[in-house]
């Protein structure tokens, strides 16, 4: 049998015009902003896009070039056009098929940092009550050796996870000798403030291949001002621990991130500025989640997403001046959205994807043994809230947490192909259902996406980034770069 | 109290579902209530905002209900061939999961 089809099957057919599914949107420009089923987009003008969806194309007129070629139109009985689409789109949810690759320890929910923003609610006592246990930690590690996902990744949380380092070593040393046993291979990452890191810490993590993720919000008085700790030293031991680290383990294996609070709006270049003094390769402009103390302290009612988006884009358009000037530098959420835009990779990150990532993109295995769906799950539960608790390790395997009724209801009524608004919007291929936040702003795991900080965040970005894609050609070349990463 | 400004359509060739969901959209900045009378959608959109413009809302909400009666013209006209891309792309995986039962 021929691997290819004949050429007839490509083009020639005098059969009927047959219009594929797309979803569109109004433009500001005064045209429609058109997506099809893997979320290419098209731009165009009212009268193009009116004949289109009446089928009033014909070869040669320019419009049917450009419908066929972003997959809105093919010929009635023709297969090629939806084998590419399908093939398309089939890789594009291959993530489905390495569940839950994420494993978080919540070793302790100690901190001894006072961050008026902490989504965890942390605590500063009680080392028998706020530790995990030898015992629980052995039972959460043979759960994650369960998982079907060939790489594993187990991320060590707090709390501060350094206050507790004999069980992350007790954990990786077991994790190492078990994963190869049954065919798996397993990264570790500790996310920590640093704080605490010495170089014992640094060269056990050098010699078992841990990576460091910490919290950096930008200059040293915004950073001591939004993360307290006695002495009011955050800053400095978080930069003297990146600076350990990068030398230690390599500048690749730390990173680093920020939270926006309200005194970070104005101050967008200085963050960035900060990042790049320290040698890291990127920021990741992160809003604040609506979990713990945040909510607790008011934090998260200080500014709407509109303020955010300015930020976000002020943000932006710095990083892609400091590309254009020669240095390599990303902002990674924007990364991640232009690899779902611009190429077909399976990106399983949490947030953005439907079905959703709550326990089959991530488990959350808390100091008390509680097995939680997601991280902001478990954080929702500090709050009295449990409604992303799936079970215990002492009580549950793998299997059972991930066919659990209540996991199950909570991904498939959140699904974004079927859900209010989501289902008929452009950008739907390249966003998320997060049943968590929903569930935590509007008490809805759907959401009520007009009203949802997370949809007009999304909606933003993404308009922002065709908007440059299109118009802008020097940043869309370095946009373009990025996605290739 | 706000005034709200009415919107009216004919029932039978308006569908109710593309109502709801333009109304869903609108969520934002008015609230819609849709009742049945006489023959007629009676649309009544309440504006979260006492100092906001009613026309805008208005035309607005006409683009919406436009739009979401295209959506679902274009959802039943493209239902086969977008059920074919999905088997086409899923389908093997549902053969094995069946020889996996059977």
């Amino acid at each position: 049998m021929s691997r290819f089809l004949p050429a007839e099957a490509f083009h020639g057919t005098e059969n009927a015009i047959q219009l594929l599914p797309l979803r569109f949107e109004r433009a500001g420009y005064g045209g429609y902003l058109v997506s099809n089923m893997v979320g290419d987009f098209v731009r165009l003008s009212t009268d193009e896009f009116h004949r289109l969806v009446e089928g009033n194309v014909i070869p040669g007129d320019d419009l049917y070039e450009k419908a066929f070629a972003a997959h809105l139109v093919s010929r009635a009985g023709q297969t090629a056009q939806l084998q590419v689409v399908a093939a398309r789109l089939r890789s594009r949810m291959a993530f489905l098929r390495e569940p839950s690759a994420l494993h978080m320890f919540v070793v302790t929910l100690r901190c001894e940092h006072s961050c008026p923003y902490c989504q965890v609610s942390r605590q500063s006592t009680d080392k028998s009550r706020f530790d995990m246990t030898e015992d629980t930690a052995e039972r959460a590690l043979s759960i994650a050796l369960e998982s079907p996902a060939a790489h594993i990744k187990i991320e060590f949380q707090g709390g501060e996870p350094l206050l507790n380092f004999p069980l992350i070593a007790k954990i990786v040393e077991n994790a190492i000798q078990a994963a190869p046993k049954v065919g798996k291979e397993v990264e570790f990452v500790i996310a920590s403030n640093l704080a605490l890191l010495t170089d014992d810490i640094l060269a056990y993590c050098k010699r078992n291949s841990i990576l460091l993720s910490t919290s950096l919000d930008g200059p040293e008085d915004l950073h001591n001002r939004n993360r307290p700790r006695p002495g009011g030293n955050s800053y400095k031991l978080a930069v003297n621990g990146i600076k350990a680290a990068q030398k230690a383990l390599g500048t690749d294996r730390v990173g680093a991130l920020m939270t926006t609070t309200e005194a970070s709006l104005d101050r967008v270049e200085e963050i960035i500025d900060e990042y790049v003094a320290l040698g890291l390769d990127g920021v990741f402009l992160r809003p604040l989640s609506p979990y713990g103390f945040a909510v607790k302290t008011k934090q998260i009612k200080k500014y709407d997403a509109k303020r955010w988006l300015d930020f976000y884009k002020r943000g932006l358009h710095y990083i892609l001046d400091i590309n254009r000037a020669g240095q390599d530098f990303f902002e990674f959420y924007t990364l991640l959205l232009l690899r779902r835009m611009l190429t077909d990779q399976p990106i399983g990150y949490v947030d953005l994807r439907s079905p959703a990532g709550i326990g089959l993109g991530a488990l959350v295995y808390n100091y008390d043994g509680k097995v939680f769906a997601s991280d902001e799950g478990r954080m929702l539960a500090e709050m009295g809230d449990n409604t992303f608790e799936l079970g215990h390790v002492d009580s549950d395997n793998y299997r059972s947490l991930i066919l659990s009724d209540k996991l199950i209801e909570l991904v498939g009524s959140s699904l974004t192909q079927c859900a209010p608004e989501c289902l008929n919007c452009v950008y739907e291929s390249h966003c998320g259902a997060n049943p968590v936040y929903h569930h935590a702003t509007q008490n809805d795991p759907v959401g009520i996406k007009p009203l949802s900080f997370f949809c007009v965040r999304q909606k933003g970005i993404l308009s922002t980034l065709i908007d440059l894609l299109d118009n802008s050609p020097n940043e869309a070349k370095v946009l373009r770069q990025w996605s290739a990463m | 109290m706000v005034d709200a400004v009415t919107v009216e359509f004919d029932e039978a060739v308006q569908s109710l579902d593309a109502l709801n969901a333009a109304a869903y959209r609108l969520l934002d900045v008015a609230s819609c209530q849709i009742e049945k009378s006489g023959g007629k959608f009676v649309c009544r959109l309440t504006p979260k905002n006492p100092s906001q413009d009613n026309e805008p809302i208005k035309f607005r909400f006409l683009d919406c209900v436009t739009d979401e009666n295209l959506r679902e013209r274009l959802a039943s006209k493209t239902e086969p061939v977008r059920n074919l891309i999905l088997s086409l792309a899923f389908g093997a995986l549902a053969s094995k999961q069946d020889d996996k039962a059977g």
